[in-house]
C-alpha cells in the first residue's frame, strides 16, 4: 500500500534480522557458483521484510517465510544496517503473516538499494535454473 | 504441453543495429571484406528476425542490419527483455505486477545505441515497480541503469576499489554512460 508512512520502532533492536524473499529473477550466479543478489530486490520505498523475532515468538523458523514460495531464496539484513542508511524500520503485521514489517525510506537514488543489498546475507539460498 | 503462444517484439522500428550504431558494427565486423567491395556495391540493410522462449511462451524479435555477425551481447540482452514479458503477476512475491512494456522498448532502443561490438551484455533485472535495470558488475565497477514507470530514466556508478560513486540523469548524461559501458570490456 504505497502512500503510507511509516515511523521507526524503537522497540525493534538493532540486531533484528529482516527477512526477505528473493526470487531467481533478482540472482545472478557469478563465476564461482555464488548467488549474488540485485540491488532490485531492495529498492521499494515501502519494503516488505518478516520480523524473525516475531516468527520466532509464534514457533516458526526463517524458512516458514518461503514455505509457499518454491524456488525462492530467502536473505536477511539486520535494522542496524537499515537504519544506517537512514530506513526506517518498522512492524506493519498482516493476518496472513503476523510477523510482516517495513523497512520504509527512499531507495531508489543514491545506491541505497545496492547498500541494503550489500549487507545481506543468505538464510536459504535459491537454486539455479534454467528459464527458457 | 501447451501450444507457444508468440508475440513479435520489434526494435528501433525495426532498426535495431542499423541506427547510428550500426555503423560502428560494420567497420568492426568486415573492415577487411569491405576491400573487396566496389563502389557499386553498398551494403543493403536486410530484415533478420530472431525467436527467443520463455515460460513456455515464444517472442519473437525483428529488426533490420547488414547482415553482420550479431555481437555476444544480443541473445543475452534479448533473453532479458523476452524474460521481463513472461513475469506473472506477483512475481516477487509481495504483490508485484507486469513490467511496462512501454519501458522495456524504451530500454531496448536506449541500450542499443550504447553498446559496442565488444561491451559485456548487462543483466536485465525486474523492478517491482514496474520498471526495470540493466546491471553490470565487473572490472570492479557496478554499473545500474534505472527505467522506472515515473520519471526520467537514470544511472548509478560506482567504483567498488575508490569508493567513488555518481549518479546521472538521461539521455543528457549518455557521453558519459558511453564512457563507463566502454572500461566494463
Amino acid at each position: 500500500m504505497p502512500g503510507r508512512v511509516f515511523e521507526d520502532d524503537p522497540n525493534i533492536p538493532a540486531d533484528e534480522r529482516l527477512l526477505r524473499r528473493i526470487p531467481r529473477t533478482w540472482v545472478d550466479w557469478d563465476e564461482h557458483g555464488n548467488a549474488v543478489i540485485s540491488s532490485a530486490a531492495f529498492k521499494d520505498e515501502e519494503l516488505s521484510i518478516s520480523l524473525e523475532s516475531v516468527m520466532a515468538r509464534d514457533g516458526r523458523p526463517p524458512e516458514d517465510a518461503i514455505r509457499n514460495y518454491p524456488g525462492y531464496g530467502l536473505a536477511s539484513i539486520t535494522a542496524a544496517h537499515a537504519r544506517s542508511l537512514k530506513q526506517a524500520v518498522a512492524p506493519d503485521p498482516l493476518p496472513e503473516e503476523p510477523a510482516h514489517g517495513v523497512v520504509y525510506g527512499q531507495k531508489k537514488r543514491g545506491g541505497i538499494g545496492g547498500k541494503l543489498r550489500d549487507g545481506a546475507l543468505w538464510v536459504v539460498r535459491p537454486v539455479e535454473l534454467e528459464l527458457s | 504441453m501447451p501450444a507457444l503462444g508468440t508475440a513479435e517484439l520489434t526494435v528501433q522500428d525495426r532498426g535495431i543495429l542499423a541506427t547510428s550504431a550500426s555503423a560502428a558494427y560494420l567497420d568492426y565486423f568486415s573492415s577487411g571484406e569491405r576491400l573487396l567491395v566496389s563502389v557499386f556495391q553498398q551494403p543493403v540493410l536486410i530484415r533478420r528476425q530472431r525467436k527467443y522462449y520463455s515460460r513456455g511462451q515464444s517472442y519473437q524479435v525483428e529488426w533490420q542490419d547488414y547482415g553482420q555477425p550479431l555481437p555476444a551481447w544480443f541473445d543475452p540482452l534479448m533473453q532479458g527483455f523476452v524474460d521481463l514479458f513472461t513475469l506473472v503477476h506477483n512475481w516477487d512475491s509481495y504483490g508485484a505486477g507486469p513490467i511496462d512494456p512501454k519501458v522495456v522498448h524504451y530500454a531496448m532502443n536506449l541500450i542499443n545505441g550504447l553498446l559496442g561490438p565488444t561491451s559485456p551484455a548487462p543483466r536485465v533485472v525486474p523492478l517491482s515497480s514496474g520498471g526495470l535495470q540493466l546491471e553490470w558488475h565487473r572490472q570492479g565497477i557496478d554499473l545500474e541503469i534505472v527505467f522506472d514507470r515515473d520519471g526520467q530514466p537514470f544511472f548509478y556508478y560506482r567504483n567498488r576499489v575508490s569508493g567513488e560513486e555518481s549518479e546521472h540523469t538521461l539521455p543528457q548524461d549518455t557521453a558519459l554512460l558511453r564512457s563507463i559501458i566502454g572500461k566494463l570490456d
